[in-house]
């Protein structure tokens, strides 16, 4: 009974960290870290929360894809540094986000029923995305602006465009896992409810090696442990901010074991080799 | 004069300059359908720049290009290829980590006309393998397959040769043969005159960016040798058989993973070549004999004393400096040439480089140009200058010397090793002619091993023979 609510609340969890992390696969895969993912979660889960559903789906989808646009095109076009821009694009997040979500603290929604249009919406998009990724043209492309923008370029593909259509495309799942967030699984708005979903799924996705199918699998392993750690509250006397961070303790170790044993399997590490560097036209 | 067919490029009167230098001063050139046309010259003659020109890569300062017979503005390597002009460059437009199908998926290319295009040039390629896992003549041929399958009919090849091993180079030359019967208009960049002569139907010379004229068939390689260079510069072949000396430095047994079993003797005032088939072992052995890496088994002695397993800060101590084979290692590609010098120079830097640059005739518009921007042949002479000419090292490590580097610097780079190392030099080569007429001893390495070696008088069947064993 209890093992069934866990498998339960672990696969709700897990629906938006796969958005997100699906989301993550395609931009590092194309070779920007995004950092910022964190701040695109949490912005568009405000706006989702201020304007509550249904319009608050779209708004969120629209301001939380915007946002990572900008932060491809700050980091590309204008070869910033993308490190450093992640973490200015997660606190102007939670300003701003904070800010525009304040009414909303405190007030629940209308909590949806799971197999809502929410649900089919969000395997649509994974869908396409795994698609995109395994068998077409802009997923090898995407690839490829990862692996080796300069050949790309070469090839005669704009690798600044391939860049921003990859991040478009993971705008709209981070942006889709924020709605979600407040909107379906959560079911209300406090300030720091959302904090740390995006940072997740920066993880997962390497956890997940770049690998959209993989990136299943490793979407449950926060959740499992978020879920775990809502459970555990009412049997524990443990405080439950220290147990708010398993999930994250536990994250950050599956990723150091998976990266320790890829590497004991002397395979090719598969991380994009120009991820985090900006591609800037060598001139002639 | 009976009517010709136009041609299927031609470029009249281009003029282009550079800041401070005139790149190409009114070159005429033309290439035929089912012709090879090769442009012959050394390094800095103008002949990529007039590539870079058919390819649109720049607009030309003066001149016109016509193609087939209609005079056209080429915008962009874009518009080029969509004019049927391609270009096999020294980079390859592939991706390493996607296999040959997706590569040709990704460029837009139909997989099956590909593979039907392969086998009428008589080319093998697997589909299914990754790019990462080809050698750099199979990538070449995959680039030559992906241009005919975007129905290009002007060629434009720069340097092909320049990264393949001899074996590699034989089946190129024989791939350009049949471009051209296959009626393709193919222009070759070399500034070797033996494949010049090979390949080529008519042959361009230029020198320092003017045309000094084109030749038929048949050609004549000392005609084209005083073409190539105002001053004819002969090889001088080293006068071996001097008296034998003192050995100096000594690698016995070496072992790594690919090295299996190497000894070298080197003796005073002597340049012992390397010899073998590419992907031999060779640069591991270089690396191993620099200490640049530590040897599984087998011992070094320099003068007597034993340096196996020692960091490489203390081989560079007692003397030994090392040219690893990829440039990038040896020079800080966003460094500027200055800075790149400074890594071994201590006092007078700037002095001292404009020195390296009058006597190596190393060509940089000012010291503090990012590395990165020189051509290749001035890149690889800012490494000598420093390695060897600022250096003066007891023992020099060479890999790959003079590759990229045109007959006269070659010869340069020998005179300052016999002047300048006062020891001795390993280097290895690719090229047996250039280690027969250099070297005072050669080795050759085969599989991992040092399979044979030989003293002069040196017969050049018989190290062909060893190294294809």
């Amino acid at each position: 009974m209890a093992l069934e609510a866990l498998a339960l609340g672990a696969a709700k969890g897990a629906v938006p960290t796969l958005l997100a992390t699906l989301g993550a696969v395609v931009g590092q895969r194309a070779g920007v870290l995004n950092l910022g993912l964190e701040g695109v979660v949490y912005l568009s889960a405000a706006v989702a929360a201020a304007l509550g559903p249904p319009w608050g789906y779209i708004a969120a989808l629209v301001v939380g894809t915007a946002y990572n646009l900008l932060y491809y095109y700050l980091s590309n076009d204008m070869a910033l540094n993308q490190i450093l821009l992640g973490f200015a694009f997660t606190m102007a997040a939670y300003g701003i986000g904070s800010q525009l979500a304040q009414p909303a603290v405190g007030k629940p929604f209308e909590k949806p029923p799971i197999t809502g249009l929410e649900a089919f919406a969000a395997a649509t998009a994974l869908a396409v995305a795994i698609h995109i990724m395994l068998r077409t043209r802009l997923g090898l492309a995407i690839k490829a602006s990862g692996d080796d923008p300069a050949s790309l370029d070469l090839i005669g593909v704009d690798v600044y465009r391939v860049r921003k259509i990859a991040g478009v495309i993971e705008g709209v799942l981070a942006s889709a896992a924020g709605a979600y967030l407040v909107l379906a699984y959560y079911g209300s708005w406090t300030e720091s409810l959302v904090m740390g979903w995006g940072t997740l799924a920066v993880i997962t996705a390497m956890i997940a090696l770049w690998n959209p199918v993989a990136a299943i699998g490793a979407s449950l392993v926060p959740s499992i442990f978020i879920t775990l750690s809502y459970a555990l509250q009412s049997y524990l006397q443990a405080s439950p901010h220290l147990l708010n961070t398993v999930p994250y303790l536990v994250s950050i170790a599956v990723l150091v074991a998976v990266q320790l044993a890829t590497r004991k399997t002397r395979g090719k590490t598969p991380a994009p080799r120009w991820l985090a560097k900006p591609y800037i036209r060598e001139e002639r | 004069m009976p009517q010709q067919a136009e041609p299927a490029l031609r470029a009249v009167g281009i003029t282009k300059f550079f800041p401070g230098v005139v790149a190409l001063d009114g070159v005429d050139f033309e290439v035929n359908k089912g012709e090879v046309h090769s442009l012959l010259g050394e390094n800095g003659a103008g002949k990529s720049t007039l590539i870079s020109i058919l390819y649109g890569v720049y607009a030309p300062d003066r001149g016109e290009i016509y193609l087939r017979g209609r005079r056209t503005t080429i915008h962009s390597p874009r518009h080029a290829a969509k004019l049927g002009i391609s270009l096999i460059s020294q980079h390859f437009a592939l991706v390493d980590s996607l296999t040959v199908e997706e590569n040709l998926r990704l460029a837009g290319i139909d997989v099956e006309k590909a593979e039907k295009i392969a086998e009428q040039l008589g080319v093998e390629i697997d589909m299914r393998r990754y790019v990462a896992e080809l050698t750099v003549g199979q990538r070449q041929r995959l680039e030559i397959v992906k241009s005919l399958a975007r129905e290009s009919d002007v060629l434009l090849m720069d340097e092909p040769t320049a990264l393949l091993s001899p074996r590699e180079v034989k089946s190129l030359l024989a791939v350009v043969r049949r471009l051209a019967e296959m009626g393709k208009a193919v222009v070759f960049v070399t500034h070797k005159i033996r494949e010049a002569v090979e390949v080529s139907d008519r042959i361009t010379v230029l020198r320092r960016g003017k045309k000094i004229a084109t030749y038929e068939r048949p050609f004549d390689e000392d005609v084209l040798l005083a073409a190539m260079f105002e001053t004819s510069v002969k090889r001088r072949v080293h006068k071996a058989g001097r008296a034998a000396s003192e050995v100096i430095y000594r690698a016995e047994g070496l072992r790594g993973s690919r090295v299996r079993e190497a000894t070298i003797e080197l003796r005073r005032g002597e340049v012992a070549a390397v010899l073998g088939v590419a992907g031999n072992g060779q640069e591991e052995l270089m690396e191993l004999l620099a200490g640049f890496k530590k040897p599984t088994g087998g011992r070094i002695f320099l003068d007597g004393q034993e340096l196996t397993g020692r960091p490489f800060a203390e081989f560079l101590k007692k003397g030994v400096a090392y040219i690893p084979e990829d440039r990038w290692r040896a020079l800080a590609k966003e460094l500027s040439v200055l800075d790149n010098f400074k890594i071994r120079c201590v006092k007078n830097c700037v002095e001292a480089l404009q020195e390296a640059k009058k006597e190596l005739d190393i060509d940089f518009p000012s010291p503090s140009v990012r590395v990165a921007a020189l051509s290749g042949g001035n890149q690889q002479k800012v490494i000598l200058a420093r390695e060897v000419w600022l250096r003066k090292p007891y023992v020099l490590i060479a890999s790959h010397p003079t590759r990229g580097l045109d007959v006269e610097t070659s010869e340069k780079f020998y005179a300052l090793v016999r002047s300048a190392v006062s020891g001795g030099a390993v280097v290895s080569l690719e090229d047996v002619e250039e280690a027969v007429e250099k070297a005072d001893r050669i080795y050759v390495m085969s599989r991992g091993r040092i399979a044979a070696s030989f003293e002069p008088p040196f017969d050049i069947g018989e190290i062909a023979e060893a190294m294809t064993q």
